[in-house]
């Protein structure tokens, strides 16, 4: 204790208390994670939970710097926790670190409520979204952090104080039309998307014929030719052969006639699919052909480019694949690019150490991860060989693992700024101060390295933080859908919910029709439709027969859309519990909705939709980190693309194409980011 | 208390996660050895560094190994600092002083353990900041370091940067007077000097350096297209298309960028020759507008949306011309730096050439496969024509100073020719002057201080009682807010300003940080060294690697308030 004298001093007693006694959860032990954790440690905070999914990977030890070598492949929260308990082996500490994912259903809403504040250190937009919902439901203050290379952002978040991480609505990733990742291809991404996500799953991963068929119905549906679809399907179909062969000495050979050869023999036939301008027609490779060496690459499309998908350049002189400059030695092995047979060696290769792996462990269903060597080689070189066939110029290793790994740039540097201010706000919030808790970006800028923004009030057309959180003690395994709409939801949620308290957020409806008739509901578990008001075929099933078990909500909603939603968030019952459930004392208010909906999505076309988290700060200063990141993208650029014909899918989706491949331009690495 | 799960489910691995036989390699093994790695895959170094060089790049890199670091003092800030710079690579960090461990430091300082009180600090940072990468060389040296300036001064330049951290002021300058009186010797590196100071939740980072080449600011764009000034092949390209009687799929796929070019070129036939001015940016946008032959041609959209383009002007900027006109750019010799070779050729290229030369990148537009390449191929034409003429002027450039014709590497010369918008030299200033209180200094402290809406007056009112403590301290041996009487203190530090700044009365907020130095009593704060270190760290890493423009020269950071500013002293 009398070691955190200087500390006590500067905080204050009363502070510094509030400190030593709140529990705290981290959600994330990586990049943000690892600094968090020291930082907490050593101002004092002496009751932490530090949960995270992942093991640790070589590519980590750059700025994770509670980890090292000999720590690879184990668990990074255990390790983390380690760690800073050797460096700090005082009295008083406690770390309980738990590796496991924070989605699981223990980590229900009651767990949530036993902490004092929640900071995220997560990775992935996903999480963000489950702990946002988790601490609004719980009304626990949440600080959530991101990094990508030289930039990041700290926000707090506090029901009803604050906006939510859900209050705007982040981009959706970028897609591409189905045609133009199976059959048209002209940029090295969608060679990627192909081999990433539709390749190596027709070999090694799940195989879902149905899902399959139902996306290119969809695809034609949205008005993708049709033709091209009746292709495409018998050309799935054919998988299931090469497949099950895959295991036998010519498998691989197997493999690549059939998707380099057969299958781009089939689509030439297809005369009018080449009238389109701007396609150019692939040419079959020739597997012995390029055994043999006499193998000749058709042209490509434009001259050799170093194409980057709008993603900082690694080298800027990532000319040509021919030219002398690639003798260089002092290029880096993985950003060589490789000739036609090495690709097909990597191919032959790869697919025999995956088929391998899939025999040995037919449990584990393969799926692509940049940070595995197999994986990644077997992408690498079926994205490239395709390239080749299609004219479009091939990309190193390092490109590719960028590309397909969606690799946000990680440094220690930024991880320390951030997770010192993530402290700095923790302390705001813990001493009630959310007068002084803003939202901070960390820009390239020399001259203004961190840009502050007060934090807004909610916004009253959330989704998320506007709705109402009812925790639902409950024996899972006794109660029935039946019981739960008749004796909750009928019985116990107030009648005529109009006449409640229906103002709560200040968006005044005038209530002059006050609602004396019944409302009707629906219920829900998540997406999913469980009951309406015509439709009673679950009301015999328990909730655990329909999967509504611990961590689940039972969302209730009125079929007119009038009024809030109302989430039961379902945790274990009391022990001692004697009744089938527990409810809180009194039922709560539902508030109607706002009548205009401030929807938070952007809804217009000129203007790019708002990245960051905050984007009433991006309006209003146009500077943020995640603009920022675009911008770069957009002119760090050497070579750029060539065309881009992609569909977005937004929420006006119905007018634009279905697409095949999402690739998420989120980002799923170790530290994140938010900026999504 | 949260529930907690058993310790069972603790130890549960994620299954679809498959252990990696192939990360065990160590760095040194993996760079060293003749290991049989399939020669595409990257070794264990650049597999522990990859996510770092999509940042600054292998150049960058190469730069960062090659880095000395020299640490002078040894507080936490300092070991956070050293933290951010031995995660990347850098290749040797040396920690010279000769304090013990104190309980204080085992408390703020994550790299020392409750064994190393009373031990050699040096000693024992330097032991757990080493694992932190096996790949970087760290020494302790537990000399005096006062003893050491006057014995050995060689010692301080042979490093790459110096970092001193809560180091006696006067030594620090003494320090910072030999860095900058061994750079002035022509032939000599820079070695630039970074100094921190913290106070609770107050901090300061200057940077010393006389001379920093910044070969990539990073800019958001490096270059215009030239639509303002379209080369020859582009403009009878955009004249030669026949917009109305092509077919509707080609006339929406026509980029935006071509679609400029030959608006502009309509209005100079319809305006006697003339371009329109900015005023008329709202009928030249009407006439693209006209242009289109279908409601949503989203190339159309792209090109009004895109049309302020037209007035970026395609000469050389300012920044870079005024680069041009420096000393050391106008007269260069066989040991000038590249950068002042690349920047001295360009001068003697624009004698003969309006334009600097092109740059062969284009952004991402609505286009057909087939138009996009053809545009493509015209600037990258271009581009070889202008890079070819440029290498010829530099050639004769590197004989008259008797260098050979390869004496500037080919990447650099044409990273520089497409990037020529994205250099810059920065010109610092001494120390020394920068904590003297006069001249241009004084006046950029006035200029805020003495006004209280000034956004820099906290900052400045933050850095002038930073000052008055280092008096203090040179005066009394210790820092203040260390005695048992902080109010006196205070009062000292009151005084010292109104001294340095010539005012009889202090503003408020003057008060106002002086409480909140004094009250911070120059020991590091856990969060605050966390943040300065990694703030250190990122200006380190920019002046090591020639990336991104560095922070010159002083910035304050004051985490009660989540501020940093940063101004010229």
């Amino acid at each position: 204790m009398t070691r955190l004298r200087q500390t006590e001093a500067l905080l204050g007693s009363k502070v510094f208390q509030k400190v030593r006694d709140t529990p705290v959860l981290v959600v994330g032990a990586g990049g943000i994670g690892c600094e968090l954790l020291k930082n907490l440690v050593l101002v004092g905070f002496s009751n932490i939970e530090i949960i995270d999914l992942d093991i640790i990977d070589l590519s980590n030890l750059n700025r994770q710097f509670l980890f090292r070598k000999p720590d690879i492949s184990k668990s990074k929260a255990i390790t983390a926790a380690a760690a800073a308990r050797h460096f700090n082996p005082s009295s008083g500490i406690k770390i309980h670190p738990r590796h496991g994912n924070v989605k699981e259903g223990q980590n229900d809403i009651e767990w949530i409520k036993g902490f004092g504040l929640v900071m995220n250190a997560l990775d992935n937009m996903d999480a963000r979204r489950h702990v946002n919902k988790l601490c609004q439901a719980a009304g626990v203050p949440l600080i959530e952090s991101g990094t990508a290379g030289y930039l990041g952002q700290v926000t707090p978040f506090w029901r009803d104080r604050t906006e939510c991480f859900d209050c705007v609505t982040k981009p959706t990733p970028k897609t591409f039309p189905v045609c133009t990742i199976r059959a048209t291809p002209s940029e090295p991404i969608h060679c990627i998307v192909w081999a990433k996500s539709y390749l190596f799953g027709k070999l090694f991963g799940e195989d879902d014929e149905a899902l399959d068929t139902e996306e290119l119905d969809k695809a034609q549906a949205a008005g993708e030719n049709a033709e091209e679809i009746e292709q495409l399907k018998h050309e799935a179909a054919a998988f299931r052969q090469v497949r099950a062969q895959l295991g036998e000495e010519d498998g691989p050979k197997r493999v690549f006639e059939k998707v380099f050869h057969e299958d781009i023999s089939k689509l030439l036939a297809m005369e009018d699919m080449w009238k389109v301008p701007g396609r150019v027609k692939p040419v079959p490779l020739g597997y012995d052909a390029i055994v043999l060496g006499d193998f000749v690459a058709p042209p490509l499309r434009s001259g050799p480019v170093a194409q980057t998908n709008g993603r900082p350049v690694p080298e800027r002189n990532g000319e040509s694949s021919t030219s002398a400059l690639n003798a260089n030695s002092k290029q880096l092995k993985d950003q060589r690019e490789l000739t036609v047979k090495e690709n097909l060696d990597m191919f032959i290769d790869s697919c025999r150490r995956l088929s391998a792996r899939m025999i040995s462990q037919p449990d584990i269903v393969l799926s692509f991860d940049k940070d595995d060597d197999d994986t990644l080689d077997f992408v690498l070189a079926t994205a490239n060989l395709r390239a080749i066939a299609y004219g479009i110029p091939t990309k190193t290793r390092f490109q590719v693992k960028e590309m397909a790994g969606n690799i946000i740039p990680a440094i220690a540097t930024t991880n320390a700024i951030i997770a010192g201010l993530i402290v700095m706000q923790a302390i705001n919030l813990l001493s009630s101060n959310i007068d002084k808790a803003t939202n901070v970006f960390l820009r390239s800028d020399p001259a203004k390295p961190l840009g502050i923004y007060k934090l807004q009030p909610p916004n009253p057309a959330c989704a998320v933080c506007r709705d109402i959180y009812v925790p639902f003690k409950v024996d899972v395994s006794k109660c029935t859908l039946g019981t739960f709409v008749d004796k909750v939801v009928k019985e116990w949620l107030p009648k005529g919910l109009g006449a409640s308290n229906g103002n709560a957020n200040g968006h005044a409806e005038e209530d002059e029709e006050i609602n004396t008739e019944e409302v009707e509901w629906s219920v829900y578990e998540s997406t999913r439709i469980l009951a309406d008001p015509d439709f009673n075929d679950n009301y015999e099933k328990t909730l655990e027969e329909l999967e509504v078990v611990r961590g689940k909500m039972l969302t209730v909603r009125d079929e007119d859309d009038q009024f809030r939603a109302v989430h039961f968030c379902i945790v274990a019952p009391d022990p001692n519990a004697t009744n089938t459930y527990t409810l809180p004392p009194s039922p709560p208010g539902i508030p109607r909705k706002p009548k205009k909906a401030i929807a938070p999505a952007d809804d217009s076309d000129s203007s790019p939709p708002p990245q960051a988290m905050d984007a009433p700060a991006a309006r209003r200063t146009g500077l943020t980190p995640s603009e920022a990141v675009s911008k770069k993208r957009a002119a760090g650029d050497d070579d750029d693309d060539g065309v881009v014909t992609v569909a977005s899918d937004g929420q006006d989706s119905r007018k634009k194409r279905k697409v095949d491949a999402v690739v998420d331009m989120t980002g799923d690495d170790d530290d994140i980011e938010l900026i999504e | 208390m949260p529930t907690r799960p058993s310790d069972s489910e603790v130890t549960t691995t994620r299954p679809t996660k498959i252990p990696k036989m192939e990360d065990s390699i160590d760095v040194v093994s993996a760079s060293t050895a003749t290991a049989p790695i399939p020669s595409y895959r990257p070794d264990a170094k650049e597999r522990r560094y990859d996510r770092q060089l999509r940042l600054w790049a292998s150049s960058g890199q190469k730069s960062l190994e090659q880095a000395r670091v020299l640490l002078v003092g040894c507080n936490a800030t300092g070991c956070q600092s050293l933290k951010n710079l031995v995660l990347p690579g850098i290749s040797h960090f040396t920690i010279l002083t000769d304090a013990k461990t104190t309980a204080q430091d085992v408390a703020t300082n994550f790299f020392l353990h409750p064994e190393s009180l009373g031990q050699n600090v040096a000693d024992e940072a330097v032991k757990y900041l080493k694992e932190l990468n096996p790949a970087v060389e760290g020494v302790a040296n537990v000399q005096d370091p006062a003893t050491l300036l006057k014995s050995e001064p060689d010692f301080f330049t042979s490093f790459t940067l110096a970092l001193c951290c809560d180091v006696d002021p006067d030594l620090e300058l003494s320090i910072a007077d030999l860095l900058w009186q061994h750079s002035s010797t022509p032939g000599n590196r820079d070695v630039p000097l970074m100094s921190i100071r913290n106070s609770g939740f107050i901090g300061r980072i200057s940077i010393q350096l006389r001379e920093h080449c910044v070969i990539d600011t990073h800019p958001d764009s490096t270059h215009t297209l030239r639509i303002d000034q379209p080369f020859p092949e582009l403009e009878t390209y955009a004249r030669s298309l026949d917009l109305d009687s092509m077919d509707s799929m080609e006339h929406s796929h026509i980029p935006y960028l071509v679609l400029l070019v030959r608006a502009l070129c309509d209005w100079r036939d319809a305006h006697e020759g003339q371009a329109p001015s900015f005023e008329f940016r709202d009928e030249f946008k009407e006439t693209l507008r006209k242009g289109k032959h279908k409601y949503d041609e989203e190339n159309f959209d792209e090109a009004i949306g895109q049309a302020f383009k037209c007035w970026n002007t395609s000469e050389i900027p300012y920044e870079v011309e005024s680069l041009l006109s420096r000393d050391n750019v106008k007269n260069i010799t066989a040991s000038s730096h590249n950068l002042h070779i690349l920047l001295h050729t360009l001068g003697i290229y624009l004698q003969s050439h309006p334009l600097p030369p092109i740059s062969p990148s284009l952004p991402d537009m609505h286009s057909s496969t087939e138009s996009y390449i053809t545009l493509q191929n015209m600037y990258k034409r271009q581009y070889q024509s202008d890079l070819a003429e440029y290498k010829s002027v530099l050639d004769k450039v590197l004989d008259s100073v008797g260098l050979p014709s390869g004496a500037v590497p080919v990447t650099e010369i044409e990273s520089f020719v497409k990037n020529s918008g994205g250099v810059d030299i920065v010109n610092g200033s001494p120390l020394s002057a920068q904590r003297d209180v006069k001249g241009l200094t004084r006046e950029a402290i006035n200029e805020h201080f003495a006004d209280p809406e000034s956004e820099n007056h906290l900052a400045i009112a933050e850095h002038l009682a930073i000052l008055a403590a280092e008096r203090y301290r040179t005066k009394h041996s210790i820092w203040p807010g260390t005695t048992s009487d902080t109010t006196a203190d205070c009062q000292i530090l009151e005084e010292s300003i109104k001294e340095m700044s010539g005012l009889t009365a202090l503003p408020g907020m003057a008060k106002e940080a002086i409480v909140e130095v004094v009250r911070g009593g120059f020991s590091s704060l856990p969060t605050t060294a966390a943040f300065i270190g990694g703030l250190v760290a990122q200006e380190a890493i920019k002046l090591v690697t020639d990336q991104y423009s560095p922070l010159d020269n002083t910035v304050i950071v004051d985490l009660v308030k989540s501020t940093t500013t940063a101004f010229k002293l």
